[in-house]
C-alpha cells in the first residue's frame, strides 16, 4: 500500500507512525524507483501531492509543495509567462527532481536545481519541521542545508515544500538538429560556441542508429534566434563532419513536449545507466559505450553526463564501464539495473566507482536521520544507522 | 612571558617566516572587516600547502586551542575574530594555481588563491571565474567559498557556490576530505560542496577548491540613470525584474553616496541626485540595444531624469571603477562605519529602502546605500565613531531593527556578508529552534570538541557573543 500524503499533519503522522513502530518511510519517485539499494523488506511507502503555495510574480520565485508535479508546476507558471527550465517529465514531483538532482540540456544556460533551489521545508525524523534558505535570491544565513538536500536521494530528512526561482518565458526556442559524421571535435565544437555568439540556451546529444545528433536550442525572441543560429551556421566545419538535418521554431511548450517524447525511451529500456564524466571525456565515453553496441545514448556533453540503455548492457559491460571510469574520471548510476531473464538482477553496484566523501556524508546521514527512518539505505548502504 | 608550547611545534612545521607571535604584528589580525569585534590571537600561522594545515590542525587539537580560518580578512561580519588563545590559520601562503583545463572548464586551485588572480590568469582564455565580490583584488577564493560570496554580477550569473564543482577540505581532527571532485559537474549523493560552500569556516578549512569557469560575455551595454528619490531608482529594479529581463547586474546609490564617491574620485556625478542606478546587460551584441532600450524606458516612467548608456569599454569600466571604490569613499567621511548585508524580495525593495532611511533617522545615525539593487540585496553603511561606546550601541541596535524588519518581508538577515559574530543574535529571528539545532548537530558532526571557528554562523550554547551589551569589549576572553 502507498501512502497519498497531502498535508503536513498527514506527513508528521506519517513520521511519528514511523518513529513508533520502526517502519522506515520509502519514496522511491516514479521514475527513480529502482535507483540505489532495495529498500528494507518491512516499510511504508508514501507519495506525496502537492500545488502551488504562492506565485511571487514580481519576484520571479515560486513556492510549491514538494508533491506538486513538474507538469503541473510550469503548466500554471506558463499562464503567467514564467516557467521552471528544468528537462524532466511531466509525471515528476519537485520533490523527485530535488531528491535526485534531475537537470537536462536546458543546464547550459540555466543551471541545474541546485542553481534555482533558493529553500526549503523539510521535516526530520522528529517530525520538526525544519526550513533552510528563503525566497531572496541571495542568502546566505545559517548552513546551506537547501543544497546538502539536493541529490540526497530522500535519506536525510522528507522535503515538503520548495522555492524556486522561475524564469520569463522566451517567445520561441529555435532548436537546430545537427548531424556528426564524428564526436571527435565535439568537445572543441561546443566550446568555440559557448565562447561566441552561437552558445546555445540548451545542448542535447543522442545517438540514432548509426549516428550522432546534436541539438543546439536558443530560446528568445525571433531577432535573437535569428542572430544566434546564423552564428551557429557560420561555426559549422566545411568538411560537413556536421551538417544540419532539421530547424525548427516551437513555442516553450511544445519543446517542453518534444523533449519528454525524445525521453520516452529511457523509460522503456530494460536497463538505463546515467555516467558523468569530465566533460572533455564525454567523446570517448560516448565512442567507449558505441563501441560496446550500446543502442540508446543521448545526454548533456556540456556537462559530460550521458543516458546509456539498451539490452546490451550487462554486468560484465559495467566492470568495462567502471575502469574506464577509474580511467578517465567520473562516476556512473543504474537507474534501472540489468535484470536477467530468469527475473534476477544482475550483480551491479548502484554507484560506482566510490567517492571519497561517501564515508563522511554516512556520518551526516546518521546524524540528520539517526533513526533511519528516510529511505534507508537508498544510496548510503543499508545498514541499521540507529 | 613564557610562550605556549605549541608555537615551537607550529614553527616545525611551517616554519620561522610562515608564523606570527610578535604582539605588535598580532595586532593586524584582531579583526576582519567588521572592527567592531576583535580578538588578539595567541599566534597566527601561514600554511604553505593541505599537509601543512593538516598538520597546524592535528598540533593544535594536542593543545586543545580553538582554531580560526582565515583568508585575506575582508570578511565582513567578524567571521575571523579570534577567540582568547585561539590560533588563526591563515591560507593567504596557498595561492598556487595548480591548473587551468579550458576542455573542462575548469580551474584547480589552491584556497589562498586571490580571487583576481585567477580572474587574470585566465584572462586571456575567453572564460572566467564569475564571483566578483568588491573585495575580489584581496579576497581569496578559499574566503569566497567560506561566505559564498556574491559580487555585482550575481544577478545573472550566480553567487561562488553555483560555480564550485568540488572542494579539499582540512577537517577539524585534521583528516583531509576531498568532496566530488574528478572535474565532474556532479556527483552523486548529498551536495557535500553545497554545505560546505558559506559554512563561514566552522566545519573546516578549505584547502583547495574546484572552479567552474564560464565564458566571458563578449558585448555589454551599460546603463546609468539619474532619480530624484531612492524610491523611484528601487521601483526601477522591481519593474526590470518584474519584465523579464535578467541583467548581469542592477547596482544602486543612494544620493549621500554619489556625492562622497564624486568628492573622492571625480566621475562626473550628478550630486544633487537622489540615486543613481547602473544597470549592465551581457549577451549576443545585435539584441543588447533591444533589452537596453526596455531598460531605459521603465526608468523614463520611474521619473529617471538623466539616462546615459553606453558600449563604450573605457565609460563602462569608468562606471565600474566607481562602484568598486565606493567602500574606499566611504573611509574619507568616516573612520568606522558598519556595513550591513540583509536581501528582501526584489519587489519589496522601495518600501524597504524608505523603512532603512527612517530607521537611521530614528537612532540618529547616518545611513548611506550602495548596493546590489537587482539581488534584493541591501548594504545599508552606518557610521560611527568607534571611540564613542553609546554610537556604536546605536549602530548595533539601529542594525538590528533593520534585520528584523527585512525578515518580517520575507527577506534574509544576510545574502553575502555571512553572519560571522555580527548577526549571531538575529540567526534566531530567521531559523526555529529544531532548525538551530539541527545546524549546530552538523556542526558537532564535522567538529565534536567544537574548537573550530566556533561561535560563529551559529549560535553556540558554548560561547555566547553579545555585541550589544560591552561593545569594543565583547567577545569572549575580552581581548578587544
Amino acid at each position: 500500500m502507498t501512502l497519498i500524503l497531502s498535508t503536513l499533519n498527514e506527513l508528521t503522522d506519517a513520521i511519528n507512525q514511523a518513529r513508533e513502530t520502526n517502519i522506515p518511510l520509502v519514496d522511491y519517485g516514479i521514475y527513480h524507483a529502482k535507483v540505489g539499494h532495495t529498500p528494507p523488506e518491512k516499510h511504508t511507502l508514501y507519495s506525496l501531492s502537492g500545488d502551488i503555495v504562492e506565485h511571487y510574480v514580481n519576484d520571479f520565485t515560486v513556492t510549491a509543495h514538494a508533491g506538486i508535479t513538474m507538469g503541473q508546476l510550469n503548466a500554471q507558471l506558463i499562464q503567467a509567462n514564467q516557467f521552471l527550465p528544468i528537462n524532466c517529465d511531466d509525471d515528476l514531483t519537485l520533490g523527485e527532481v530535488i531528491n535526485h538532482n534531475i537537470y537536462g540540456a536546458m543546464r547550459v544556460r540555466y543551471g541545474s536545481i541546485r542553481d534555482q533551489l533558493l529553500g526549503l521545508h523539510y521535516l526530520d525524523n522528529a517530525a520538526n519541521d525544519i526550513h533552510v534558505g528563503g525566497r531572496t535570491v541571495k542568502n546566505v544565513a545559517g548552513l546551506d542545508v537547501t543544497r546538502l538536500m539536493i541529490g540526497s536521494m530522500g535519506e536525510l530528512g522528507l522535503v515538503h515544500q520548495a522555492t524556486l526561482r522561475t524564469y520569463a518565458l522566451p517567445q520561441q526556442v529555435a532548436r537546430v538538429d545537427l548531424e556528426l559524421t564524428s564526436l571527435d571535435n565535439l568537445a572543441q565544437q561546443i566550446t568555440d560556441w559557448m565562447l561566441g555568439p552561437a552558445y546555445p540556451t540548451s545542448i542535447h546529444l543522442r545517438r540514432m542508429g548509426d549516428t550522432w545528433q546534436l541539438e543546439a536550442a536558443y530560446f528568445g525572441n525571433e531577432k535573437a534566434n535569428d542572430v544566434q543560429v546564423q552564428a551557429l551556421k557560420n561555426t559549422l566545419p566545411e568538411d560537413e563532419s556536421i551538417v544540419i538535418a532539421d530547424e525548427r521554431r516551437v513555442n516553450m511548450t511544445q519543446h517542453l513536449i518534444d523533449g519528454m517524447k525524445s525521453r520516452q525511451w529511457q523509460r522503456k529500456c530494460k536497463t538505463l545507466v546515467k555516467i558523468v564524466v569530465p566533460p572533455r571525456e564525454v567523446v570517448t565515453l560516448a565512442n567507449t559505450l558505441a563501441q560496446m553496441g550500446v543502442t540508446q545514448i543521448s545526454g548533456m556533453p556540456a556537462h559530460g553526463c550521458l543516458l546509456a540503455g539498451g539490452a546490451s548492457l550487462d554486468s560484465e559491460m559495467d566492470q568495462k564501464l567502471i575502469k574506464l571510469l577509474l580511467t578517465i574520471g567520473g562516476i556512473r548510476q543504474w537507474i534501472t539495473p540489468p535484470v536477467y531473464d530468469d527475473g534476477k538482477t544482475a550483480c551491479v553496484t548502484p554507484f560506482a566507482p566510490d567517492q571519497p566523501d561517501w564515508e563522511f556524508l554516512k556520518k551526516i546521514k546518521k546524524t540528520m536521520d539517526p533513526r533511519n527512518l528516510f529511505n534507508p539505505g537508498r544510496f548510503l548502504e543499508n545498514e541499521v544507522l540507529a | 612571558m613564557q610562550q605556549h608550547p605549541v608555537i615551537n611545534q607550529l614553527t616545525q612545521i611551517v616554519g620561522d617566516r610562515n608564523m606570527v607571535t610578535d604582539p605588535n604584528e598580532l595586532r593586524v589580525y584582531e579583526c576582519d572587516g567588521f572592527p567592531i569585534a576583535k580578538g588578539m590571537p595567541l599566534a597566527v600561522v601561514f600554511p604553505e600547502n593541505t599537509d601543512q594545515v593538516s598538520a597546524v590542525v592535528k598540533a593544535l587539537n594536542q593543545h586543545e586551542l580553538a582554531i580560526v580560518p582565515r583568508g585575506s580578512g575582508t570578511g565582513l561580519a567578524g567571521g575571523s575574530v579570534v577567540y582568547d588563545q585561539g590560533v588563526i590559520i591563515c591560507t593567504s601562503r596557498m595561492t598556487q594555481i595548480h591548473k587551468v583545463d579550458l576542455e573542462n572548464r575548469i580551474a584547480i586551485v589552491q584556497s589562498g588563491c586571490r580571487n583576481s588572480s585567477l580572474s587574470e590568469a585566465i584572462a586571456c582564455t575567453g572564460l572566467r571565474f564569475s564571483p566578483d565580490p568588491s573585495s575580489q583584488r584581496a579576497a581569496t577564493i578559499g574566503g569566497n567559498v567560506c561566505t559564498n560570496a556574491g559580487g555585482i554580477n550575481t544577478l545573472k550569473h550566480g553567487v561562488t557556490t553555483n560555480h564550485i564543482l568540488g572542494l579539499e577540505v582540512v577537517l577539524p581532527d585534521g583528516e583531509i576530505l576531498q568532496t566530488r571532485a574528478n572535474q565532474c559537474y556532479d556527483g552523486i549523493g548529498p551536495d557535500l560542496p553545497g554545505l560546505l560552500c558559506g559554512s563561514e569556516g566552522i566545519l573546516g578549512i578549505v584547502t583547495r577548491v574546484w572552479c567552474r569557469l564560464v565564458p566571458d560575455p563578449k558585448a555589454f551595454r551599460t546603463i546609468y540613470a539619474v532619480f530624484k528619490s531612492n524610491f523611484d531608482a528601487c521601483k526601477t529594479v522591481a519593474d526590470v525584474i518584474a519584465s523579464g529581463i535578467l541583467p548581469t547586474s542592477m547596482e544602486m546609490m543612494d544620493g549621500q553616496m554619489i556625492q562622497v564617491v564624486e568628492n573622492a574620485f571625480h566621475f562626473g556625478f550628478d550630486t544633487s541626485a537622489g540615486a543613481l542606478l547602473l544597470i549592465e546587460v551581457d549577451g549576443v551584441d545585435e539584441i543588447l540595444d533591444d533589452e537596453m532600450n526596455v531598460i531605459m524606458d521603465i526608468a523614463r516612467q520611474n521619473n529617471a531624469f538623466d539616462i546615459q548608456s553606453c558600449k563604450d569599454a573605457k565609460r563602462r569600466a569608468e562606471l565600474w571603477s566607481a562602484r568598486k571604490k565606493t567602500f574606499g569613499a566611504i573611509g574619507r567621511i568616516s573612520r568606522s562605519y558598519c556595513t550591513m548585508d540583509a536581501c528582501v524580495p526584489r519587489s519589496m525593495l522601495p518600501e524597504v529602502i524608505e523603512r532603512v532611511t527612517q530607521i537611521g533617522k530614528d537612532h540618529g545615525l547616518q545611513i548611506n546605500n550602495v548596493f546590489h539593487a537587482g539581488d534584493g540585496n541591501i548594504h545599508p553603511i552606518l557610521l560611527f565613531n568607534e571611540d564613542k561606546p553609546e554610537e556604536v550601541q546605536r549602530v548595533m541596535q539601529a542594525s538590528e531593527v533593520i534585520l528584523e524588519y527585512c525578515v518580517s518581508v520575507g527577506g534574509t538577515i544576510t545574502g553575502e556578508h555571512g553572519v560571522g559574530v555580527e548577526k549571531l543574535a538575529m540567526m534566531h529571528a530567521m531559523f526555529n529552534k529544531p532548525t538551530l539545532d539541527m545546524f549546530l548537530n552538523i556542526k558537532k558532526t564535522f567538529d565534536p570538541r567544537q574548537r573550530f571557528n566556533d561561535a560563529k554562523l551559529i549560535p553556540s550554547d558554548k560561547l555566547k557573543v553579545e555585541l550589544h551589551q560591552a561593545p569594543l569589549a565583547n567577545v569572549p576572553g575580552g581581548a578587544m
